[in-house]
């Protein structure tokens, strides 16, 4: 199954910021390494990935540059700024609010 | 691939208004795609259902045209301000700045080039020097230089009358005044043996105009009771009025000419018809009270000191040109009067012997080089001393001969002694300057000043090496700023057509947002594709300049100046120069190759020029070939190449900025060689050697030709009509703002440094030339200084004219 579309665009930024954080990737790679870490549950409508990542690239938080990927393409790579980690930090603890609140309105766990 | 293509067009459609953000995101899209089907082919799918299900995966089209569009709209707008901006300011902007500079260039090239235009000074200084007052004048001294009226005489006349008893300002006024008296009294142009062709023709003065220039004179000797200036003019202007000289030769002498005791030159004295003999007499009466005063000047060289404390500092070399021919432009119109005085002495003792007054003829004989030697010793300028000169050796000359003809042997020797002794001054003096000056004009040559070559016969000197320094700098400044005028002209040129050509290409599509698909993405590439042709273009202008320099240098070398390695032309000797505007220098290289194929009409030249041209095809032949490259796959050996080039492109951003500066300073060092080789081979003009040269280029070139080949790679190629759009859009501003910052830049340094070079010289003026020791001008000057004090006449030697009513009878 899928997760509802609202769910998964809101959380977008903050999972590529959270993968870009490990090392630089292009668009593919990521919708790839998604998938692979979420065993194919978390779908992106994969075009909605690129409006996501211009906009962190104006806001500041990605920089991006084109280079050879190891298929020997050249591929737009994207990696994360020192404004985008902190981004990333602020927003994983909002996530960890918001996460704990809804927790435990709708399961009644604490902590 | 055909559904991708679209799909992705649709996708980006609204980011059409930018062009190279529109491709770069259609480039990444495309990527992803195409990765996305490549995988689901892997996976067994077929060609249309692996592209179907990347498509799938990617999601709605205008969605997503619409979602990119919000995300990048803002970077959008600001990325358009900022073209239209270039568009709009830029390129006026640099245009009018460089089409400034090439207007600078034309016309110092106009001169130069003008066939009639021999003298360089001149050339420099134009025909009508004008030299600029320094701001902030009073109106007094604004009188000095004319300005206020646009008469001289006018504002002349308004000095004396502000300061009645200055002898300078008086002298002044005089000397402008007797232009009035030249014209209107000496003869007109073919009227005669004195008529010269600058004169102007003027009505004769009326009796009441000459009342009034006489008691001008009169004034003069009020306000300077010493000064024989006044006398002589008035004597001088009494004997235009009063007599004529005919054709016929009373009597001749020959002397020794300028080249030395072989060199016989022949004068005569004319025939005199005294046509008014009581104001003739008179005239001699104004002469015989000259004579006695202790000095005659005109006070030439105070009005220039005068006028040269109110100039602006010459800036610039035309300025100081300027300054050096407005010295000697001034206007001297009273030496043509007392020349022709000078000139009808003797005659008139001729006249005087005819009617039996032998004692006065004899008197006047012995004292009538008397106003020649006060006029010598207190000349100003070298106009002056000449006429006192020929004035000497009218009257001096003559003597000997009079006294031999009154039967007065002693005297003709004792006057021939000293005529001798006299005219030998100058020629000495005359002989060795020519030889001074022509080892002197060949060291200025090799030392690299034009400007210092024309002045140096003129002012034969020692002390002019002082000034050479300086020139020679201020002049290769000069030089520079002509080439960066040529070279900021060709840059106009180009950005003008390829602006025009991109406003031409939005018009004929409707629409000024192109079409996307670029070459050149992002302001990074943008930025290495200028560097890249920024650096082009300057090995190309070295390039040519080199050549241009070796086709120099050789007609140095057949003109017989000597061109060495401390020898001008030497680039090694202007590092610092190439250094600071190496494009203006070599441009400079390139103008003055044209410049000698044209002015010597030489195939050797034009070949070098051809040599140049080829040159100069090369950057867009690297462009050609680059876009050859695009459309095709690496072959292994180009991928080793390629592996290379990624491990350069990993290296640490600073690693990798040096790694690159170095392998470009490598090829560029090459490819200089290569072209001075070529330079070397044409000056050889062998055959053989130049298909050796040819030989050793391809094996060069062709294995790096070779590898480049190799290492082609495979990035889609748009097609040529993209390209010269991207060219257009993208090379414009990139253009424009080039050649703002080279012509500001550029002619803002080599303006400073011409300034700064003249500085020490910046005020050329009348003492500095006459304070030069061993000149022709201060040897004969200080021999006549000599002269006028030794002989000092008495009065009772003197010559009286007898009463007007003896005459009259």
């Amino acid at each position: 199954m899928g997760f509802d579309r609202e769910l998964v665009k809101g959380t977008t930024a903050t999972v590529v910021l959270r993968l870009l954080r490990e090392r630089e990737m292009y668009g593919y790679e990521m919708v790839k390494e998604v998938n692979a870490r979420t065993g194919g549950l978390f779908k992106w409508k994969e075009g909605t990935l690129y409006p996501c990542l211009h906009r962190l690239e104006v806001d500041g938080l990605l920089r991006s540059h084109w280079r050879e990927a190891p298929n020997g393409k050249k591929r737009k790579y994207y990696r994360i700024t020192a404004k985008g980690l902190a981004e990333l930090a602020r927003r994983t603890e909002e996530w960890k609010q918001f996460a704990g609140g809804v927790n435990v309105l709708l399961l009644g766990k604490t902590g | 691939m055909g559904r991708i293509e679209d799909y992705v067009e649709a996708a980006t459609r609204r980011l059409r208004c930018d062009p190279e953000l529109c491709w770069d995101v259609a480039r990444e899209l495309r990527a992803h795609l195409e990765d996305a089907a490549e995988e689901a082919r892997a996976g067994g799918a077929g060609e249309a259902e692996s592209i179907e299900a990347a498509l799938e995966a990617f999601g709605g089209r205008d969605e997503l045209a619409e979602q990119l569009y919000r995300a990048n709209r803002g970077r959008m707008r600001l990325r358009a301000a900022a073209r239209w901006a270039n568009r709009l300011v830029l390129v006026p902007l640099a245009v009018a700045a460089a089409v400034l500079l090439a207007s600078f260039t034309a016309g110092a090239a106009g001169r130069l080039l003008e066939p009639d235009h021999r003298d360089v000074l001149m050339a420099f200084a134009g025909r009508e020097p004008r030299v600029e007052p320094r701001s902030g004048l009073s109106e007094e001294e604004r009188f000095l230089f004319g300005h206020v009226t646009d008469d001289e005489l006018e504002d002349a006349e308004k000095l004396v009358a502000r300061w009645p008893d200055d002898p300078v300002l008086y002298a002044h006024y005089v000397r402008l005044l007797s232009e009035h008296f030249d014209r209107a009294e000496l003869p007109q142009q073919g009227e005669g043996p004195q008529g010269g062709p600058f004169r102007r023709r003027r009505e004769p003065a009326s009796d009441q105009e000459l009342a009034g220039w006489l008691a001008a004179l009169d004034r003069g000797e009020q306000v300077e009771p010493d000064n024989a200036f006044y006398d002589y003019l008035k004597a001088a202007l009494l004997v235009a009025r009063s007599s004529r000289e005919g054709e016929d030769d009373d009597l001749c002498f020959e002397y020794e000419g300028l080249d030395g005791p072989d060199d016989v030159q022949e004068a005569c004295v004319h025939r005199l018809a005294i046509l008014d003999r009581a104001m003739f007499e008179q005239s001699v009466g104004e002469v015989l009270e000259g004579v006695e005063k202790p000095f005659c000047t005109s006070h030439v060289a105070e009005i220039g000191a005068l006028r040269e404390q109110v100039w602006e500092p010459a800036r610039t070399l035309e300025q100081w040109a300027a300054k050096i021919a407005y010295h000697a432009a001034i206007r001297m119109p009273h030496v043509s009067l007392i020349r022709q005085m000078n000139r009808r002495l003797p005659a008139y003792a001729v006249v005087l012997m005819k009617e039996g007054r032998t004692q006065e003829a004899a008197r006047l004989a012995s004292i009538m080089h008397r106003p020649s030697v006060q006029i010598g010793a207190g000349a100003d300028m070298i106009l002056e001393l000449l006429v006192a000169m020929a004035g000497f050796t009218d009257t001096a000359g003559a003597a000997p001969e009079i006294f031999r003809r009154l039967g007065m042997p002693e005297e003709a020797a004792e006057a021939r002694r000293r005529f001798q002794e006299t005219i030998g001054v100058p020629n000495a003096v005359w002989r060795k300057s020519r030889a001074y000056g022509r080892e002197v004009k060949r060291r200025v040559k090799e030392e690299g000043s034009v400007i210092a070559a024309s002045l140096m016969p003129a002012a034969v000197g020692p002390e002019i090496w002082e000034w050479n320094a300086a020139l020679r700098k201020a002049e290769h400044a000069y030089f520079e700023r002509m080439a960066l005028g040529l070279t900021t002209g060709v840059l106009a040129a180009v950005t003008v057509v390829l602006a025009a050509a991109g406003a031409w290409g939005a018009w004929r599509h409707g629409s000024l947002a192109e079409r996307p698909k670029l070459l050149f993405v992002g302001w990074r590439r943008v930025a290495g594709a200028v560097l890249v042709g920024v650096a082009l273009y300057a090995l190309t202008v070295l390039v040519t300049g080199a050549a241009a320099y070796a086709a120099v240098r050789r007609r140095c070398r057949e003109a017989g100046m000597e061109v060495g390695p401390a020898g001008w032309l030497n680039p090694l000797r202007n590092l610092r120069g190439l250094l600071a505007a190496a494009l203006p220098v070599s441009a400079l290289g390139s103008f003055s190759g044209a410049l000698a194929a044209y002015r010597f009409d030489s195939v050797r030249y034009g070949a070098c020029v051809g040599l140049t041209a080829a040159i100069l095809l090369w950057p867009p032949a690297f462009v050609l070939w680059q876009l050859r490259r695009l459309g095709s796959a690496p072959s292994p050996f180009g991928q080793v190449i390629r592996r290379a080039a990624a491990r350069i492109r990993s290296l640490p951003l600073l690693l990798r900025a040096f790694v690159r500066t170095m392998l470009l300073l490598l090829a560029l060092g090459l490819l200089s060689i290569l072209a001075l080789a070529a330079c070397a081979l044409i000056q050889a003009a062998s055959v053989t050697w130049v298909l050796v040269f040819a030989g050793i280029v391809v094996a060069l070139l062709g294995p790096a030709a070779a590898l480049a080949w190799a290492g082609r790679s495979r990035r889609p190629w748009a097609g040529l009509a993209h390209f010269r759009r991207t060219v257009c859009r993208s090379m414009v501003p990139v253009l424009a703002a080039c050649l703002l910052a080279l012509s500001l830049a550029g002619h803002g340094y080599l303006t400073w440094a011409e300034a700064r070079y003249l500085a020490p010289i910046s005020q050329p003026g009348i003492a500095e030339f006459e304070s030069l020791e061993g000149t022709m001008f201060t040897e004969v000057r200080d021999h006549m200084r000599g002269l006028a004090a030794r002989e000092t006449p008495r009065s009772e030697d003197l010559f009286r004219p007898p009463p007007a009513s003896v005459n009259a009878s």
